[in-house]
């Protein structure tokens, strides 16, 4: 089970940055839409945010609101888009060569 | 697990991180509360969807200490590092004084020996210059010729350590600051 959390973790960076790049979004709006698609710790969003803010793939802007906190939005920065479509061909690379290997393995076997 | 035990085992676990830091990253999971509460959701559900509070804390402190700069692998600012280590080993810590103490006694060693062999010469002098004979003072000044010898015999083997010490201790000095080892 822990190497599934491993590449869980790994893809909720490059969910994280797809998401932001469709259009920006807030902590906890973030964290619904990933669990949409993966199932995972939604508290190991806010270190990834940080870091992808810190490393300056991100930024962010403060939106108050009526009800609640004010609302930290999150926005992809050109070089955070770059960063993204590097990841998105890595991740394709990656995941069409396992899955050849698979097919591979299915054949000969 | 409601809010307050959520927050508080962060809070507790991340001390060691940037006060700023630190309560930022717990105003995210604090305002992460107040929307999920919003959205009709309990505390309890809420933890639960967050995951482990110690694992979070676990992965923010492994990223916080990768990104600590390392004292740089630069053999010249090494050098400089060894130097200032080295000149507290030595100055600081009276290695230098200690050793120079050390040599000095044994000079006293040498002189003391060199006097001890040489005491007949002294003799002589003294019936020279005395017009006196005494065959007690002879004999004394043989026996401290002896003891001159084999005191001076005890200083050579001590000389030859000592230097052994004091050049491998040099080398030492010097192996450091070159950065081999």
């Amino acid at each position: 089970m822990d190497i599934h959390v491993q590449f869980k973790k790994g893809a909720l960076e490059l969910c994280v940055l797809v998401l932001i790049h469709r259009k920006p979004c807030y902590g906890f709006e973030l964290a619904q839409q990933v669990s949409q698609y993966i199932q995972v710790a939604e508290g190991a969003l806010y270190p990834l945010l940080r870091r992808l803010v810190a490393d300056g793939h991100c930024s962010t802007y403060l939106q108050e609101s009526n009800e609640g906190p004010p609302r930290k939005y999150y926005v992809l920065t050109p070089e955070g888009e770059q960063y993204m479509n590097a990841m998105v061909e890595e991740w394709n690379k990656f995941v069409s060569s396992v899955s050849k290997l698979l097919k591979e393995g299915a054949a000969n076997e | 697990m409601n809010k307050a035990q959520f927050l508080s085992i962060l809070r507790k676990m991340l001390s060691s991180l940037p006060l700023k830091e630190r309560n930022e990253l717990l105003e995210d999971y604090e305002h992460h509360y107040a929307f999920g509460q919003n959205a009709g959701k309990t505390e309890e559900e809420i933890s639960e969807e967050l995951g482990n509070p110690h694992e979070i804390a676990a992965e923010v402190l492994a990223e916080y200490n990768r990104n600590q700069p390392l004292i740089s692998s630069n053999s010249r600012s090494r050098s400089i590092m060894a130097c200032i280590g080295l000149f507290m080993l030595n100055f600081v810590l009276c290695v230098v004084p200690l050793g120079l103490a050390i040599w000095a006694v044994w000079v006293c060693l040498v002189a003391g020996s060199a006097l001890l062999i040489l005491s007949p010469l002294v003799a002589l002098f003294d019936f020279v210059y005395n017009s006196y004979f005494s065959s007690s003072k002879l004999f004394a000044t043989i026996a401290m010729t002896g003891l001159g010898i084999m005191l001076a015999m005890g200083v050579f083997s001590l000389g030859a350590r000592l230097k052994k010490v004091t050049v491998s201790y040099i080398n030492w000095n010097m192996s450091i600051i070159r950065g081999g080892r």
